[in-house]
């Protein structure tokens, strides 16, 4: 019997999106227990790493089983997700900045403890709480200067009141008068260490309750440093977590001015960081989420798990020597003239070199290349040397040139590159589980419709249906790339514009620049102008570069204007034909930085032009026409 | 349907229909030509004393300017409008008002209690930008009708907060720019969108510029786009009104990037349901013109609805 199945094991690939339980879903990460660390934490990941997902794991409303999650921890999360909207509208109004300052911390705590008010709420049939009426008519006198509570219920009334006199006050500021302020600071400091106190049952008096902030970086800095403020003065009953996006952090400064220093005060996690570290850290996790998904999957689908070879089995993986197969074939006689004209023109066709060299194609590449490179001292003789006997410089060239040879022959050859197997599918994603999921998705969705795969009796998904998805995905998220709102449409423009340098390096001949997808400024006052800086954090915030220390100064008399290294995305570069791997960047000087950001389109196009003049593209038709993908070139055409 | 009856009239029927003798006339300065004000207040004094009131929007401060009077937006809208006398019928022409503008004169009016409150507006006959573009213009997009931002803000006197951490739906009225829709996205990844498109647009076809522009949200979303009419209100109204009787404990996120005409129901829609309901919105500056010459003119009375 066909069995209709919706969806793919990896439909849901947004935190927000998956229906079960976050829990059903949940793979823990090898550094998860430094999240249980009651310092308050600062955790930094890109767009789609996890982040919201780790936080829920913590939280206790979406705990799967309440009782189990109050036995076993020994902390209560409380999960707060910042609303840009709500936010963004403490301004204006004929308010003074400290009055504001001082609403906006109101808030934030009010709502904070509104959360965690509603959760001991719907708990409370399982947790013996003592003294609800005293604790109840203490916070309700704290948070409105007069309300009276005798129970939880009526607290969570008062609190809820107190958001909406101010969301009341934002909205009629003409006509209302400025609200009460509690005493948030009384608030935070003692409401949590007497709610625990409270709860006679499950051990509440050794807990801590952590508060969990999602979407730090929409506040913009005033309001960070308000929160981080509460942040320094965490104890041992209550802290908080704090994610954010990559440079999401406005200012490191509490209102008072401090600092919030790593080693004090707070701890801090980069998650790309963590997910990347060791040599096949996230590839491990990412095999372990895809595997969690299949199961759940066969289990809801009544399918035997068995069916499903091992996952990575599943994805057809083409080898280097494939890859070239299939970019030469049906070009014999194209590679007999470009080698015999090579050799001419360098006056060195003897039959030996050109039978070997029409035999052994890449290595005729690898000598053009070493030819295009050689030093004064080097002679063709050594050249040739060194590719017959395949000596230790051979094999350093085949390491620094193997891949970027693949990129070469098929940008020349106007064929779309070959993505293949799941290492690749996890390499593309750089880091970011949401990409991968959603790799994996449009790839079944394609084989499901294409290659009639089925889940009953599964068969390995080809390379070209691999290839499709890739680009597919590639290229949407290409065109996603939004605008910074208050400064236009720049940072696609940018991103095509690095996409098309990055690719015109990639299609050189002579390939003076190995693989190159990143960049780093040099200036000539080694200062970086504050547009760009906005600009380029914007776009690390966005996920779209990847920001790195850059450790590999030039030499002592190099100005480093910026420190740090941008690397465009992996999930971008099919959409470019570039390669993925962090091999050698790019320098700009800060005025093609400026160019580059300053969606002058004319000026654009000048300095793409002048890279493919240095990469000797420029007698190329160019076509400027970002969406890379033509049709695809199979074998079978 | 819900409980209102969508009173439009064309101009001209306006123009023999209206019969009071004062009418107070709100419009703000545009080069777009559809937004002239002048001849319609002319054509209005031919009927009545038509008193007008010629706004200008300052974007970066948020803020009005009104017979060399400024007026901050957030503090000061409500002081413009009551200076007027609410037993006189207003009208407000939102043809080219920036939506910001429009929706705190709106939930100003709606605070006051004007009796009486029409809204004028004039399509457009076609758009100016990008819809032939040629290679020079290869980044930019064929719809970038606005370039600059003030990013997501509520509109004055729409703050609301989703306290109850309900379930969200996202329903987007889908305009032409499809970026719009990406950008606010990003902020807030929503999981349940709906996207909604006018059908009948105000030119045949139209509908597919909206469909092709959003193309890559509508295929991510797991339902067909859904369908309003593009020059009626009450249409918008009756939609969202029908979303949430269908989804009663429903956070609703609502954002009108397609007509300004289905825009006006969502903000009635919103200025009259203050709980679960909220307008998100991402601010847009208008720069220059966007639209040439002039289509049909079409006048709202939504009085009933904003006295509700």
């Amino acid at each position: 019997m066909n069995k209709k199945i919706s969806g793919t094991p990896f439909s849901e690939y947004r935190e927000e999106q998956v229906r079960v339980n976050v829990f059903d879903y949940f793979v823990t990460p090898s550094f998860f227990d430094q999240f249980y660390d009651t310092k308050p934490l600062l955790i930094y990941g890109s767009r789609g790493s996890g982040k919201t997902t780790l936080f829920k794991a913590l939280a206790l409303s979406d705990a799967k089983n309440v009782e189990s999650y109050l036995s076993d921890n020994s902390y209560i999360g409380i999960y707060y997700r910042i609303d840009l909207n709500i936010m963004a509208s403490f301004c204006g109004c004929g308010v003074s900045d400290d009055q504001w300052s001082k609403l906006f911390a109101h808030y934030f705590i009010s709502a904070l403890n509104y959360e965690l008010i509603r959760q001991v709420i719907d708990i409370k049939d399982k947790i013996d709480f003592t003294d609800e009426k005293n604790f109840s008519k203490k916070y309700a006198r704290l948070f409105s200067g007069k309300s009276s509570a005798v129970s939880l219920e009526e607290l969570k009334d008062v609190i809820y009141n107190e958001l909406y006199l101010v969301r009341e006050y934002i909205n009629n500021c003409a006509n209302q008068e400025y609200p009460h302020i509690g005493d948030f600071a009384t608030i935070i400091k003692e409401l949590p260490s007497d709610l625990l106190r409270a709860i006679r049952n499950y051990d509440f008096s050794e807990k801590i309750i952590f508060y969990l902030v999602d979407e730090f970086e929409g506040l913009n800095d005033w309001q960070q440093r308000s929160i981080l403020s509460f942040v320094k003065y965490s104890d041992d009953k209550h802290t908080f977590k704090i994610c954010m996006r990559p440079d999401g952090l406005k200012s490191a400064e509490t209102i008072g001015g401090e600092f919030i220093s790593e080693t004090d005060d707070i701890k801090s996690i980069d998650l790309n960081e963590k997910i990347l570290n060791g040599k096949d850290g996230y590839y491990q996790y990412a095999l372990d989420v895809c595997k969690k998904r299949i199961e759940l999957f066969c289990n809801k689908n009544n399918f035997d798990i068995n069916n499903i070879l091992n996952f990575e089995d599943i994805f057809e993986e083409l080898n280097f020597e494939h890859e070239m197969e299939i970019i030469l074939k049906n070009r014999g006689k194209e590679k007999e003239k470009e080698i015999s004209a090579f050799l001419n023109s360098i006056e060195y066709n003897s039959s030996e070199v050109n039978d070997y060299f029409q035999r052994n194609y890449f290595d005729f590449l690898l000598f053009r290349i070493v030819f295009l490179k050689k030093k004064s001292n080097v002679s063709v003789e050594d050249m040739w040397e060194m590719i017959k006997t395949k000596n230790k410089k051979y094999d350093t060239y085949v390491h620094n040139y193997k891949e970027s040879l693949l990129y070469y022959l098929y940008l020349s050859s106007s064929k779309n590159k070959i993505y293949s197997g799941f290492r690749t599918l996890v390499n593309i994603s750089g880091g970011t589980l949401r990409y991968l999921l959603e790799i994996c998705n449009e790839i079944f969705e394609i084989a499901i419709a294409n290659e009639k795969f089925s889940y009953e009796k599964p068969k390995v998904i080809s390379y070209k249906t691999q290839t499709d998805a890739i680009y597919e995905i590639s290229n949407k998220r290409v065109k996603q790339i939004s605008a910074i709102p208050e400064i236009g449409l720049n940072i696609r423009t940018f991103i095509i514009a690095l996409g098309k340098i990055c690719q015109a390096y990639h299609k050189e001949e002579r390939i003076s620049k190995i693989e190159p997808n990143h960049f780093s400024i040099k200036s000539s006052n080694g200062r970086i102008e504050e547009n760009v800086r906005i600009f380029l954090k914007e776009c690390v915030t966005r996920g779209v570069l990847i920001k790195c220390k850059n450790n590999k100064a030039k030499n002592a008399g190099y100005i480093g204007a910026d420190e740090f290294l941008y690397v465009l995305h992996p999930i971008y570069t099919p959409s470019f034909q570039i390669s993925w791997r962090r091999k050698q960047k790019i320098e700009f000087d800060i005025e093609e930085v400026n160019i580059l950001i300053s969606n002058n389109t004319l000026e654009i196009t000048k300095l793409i032009k002048k890279y493919m003049k240095k990469t000797n593209l420029l007698n190329e038709n160019v076509n400027l026409d970002y969406m890379q993908l033509k049709f695809f070139f199979t074998e079978e055409s | 349907m819900g409980g209102y009856f969508e009173k439009m009239f064309f101009w001209e029927e306006f123009l023999c229909y209206y019969s009071k003798d004062k009418l107070n006339f709100i419009g703000n300065s545009s080069s777009e030509k559809r937004s002239e004000n002048v001849g319609k207040i002319d054509k209005l004094n031919e009927q009545c004393k038509c008193t007008y009131f010629f706004l200008d929007y300052d974007y970066e401060e948020d803020s009005f300017e009104c017979n060399n009077e400024k007026y901050d937006l957030k503090s000061q809208a409500f002081t413009f409008l009551r200076k007027l006398d609410k037993s006189i019928p207003v009208i407000l022409n939102i043809t080219s008002m920036n939506l910001r503008l429009m929706g705190t004169l709106l939930f100003n009016i709606k605070k006051i209690g004007f009796k009486e409150v029409y809204c004028l507006y004039t399509e457009p006959l076609r758009y100016c930008k990008n819809i032939d573009g040629s290679d020079e213009e290869e980044f930019v997009d064929r719809f970038d009708l606005y370039k600059k931002f003030r990013g997501i803000e509520p509109i004055p006197g729409f703050l609301r907060a989703n306290d109850d951490k309900l379930d969200e739906k996202w329903i987007a009225f889908l305009g032409f720019d499809g970026k719009r829709v990406e950008q606010i996205n990003d902020r807030y990844d929503f999981a349940d969108i709906v996207p909604v498109i006018t059908l009948p647009s105000y030119k045949p076809g139209w509908q597919n510029y909206a469909l092709q522009e959003n193309i890559d949200i509508i295929k991510s979303v797991e339902r067909k786009p859904e369908y309003i009419i593009a020059n009626s209100f009450l249409s918008a109204y009756d939609y969202l009104e029908k979303m949430k009787k269908t989804y009663p404990k429903t956070y609703l996120r609502v954002t009108p990037l397609g007509t300004k005409i289905n825009a006006l129901g969502a903000i009635l829609f919103c200025l009259n349901n203050v709980h679960n309901v909220e307008l998100l919105y991402d601010n847009p500056k208008e720069e220059g013109k966007i639209s040439t010459e002039c289509g049909k003119t079409y006048i709202f009375d939504i009085s009933e609805m904003i006295n509700q």
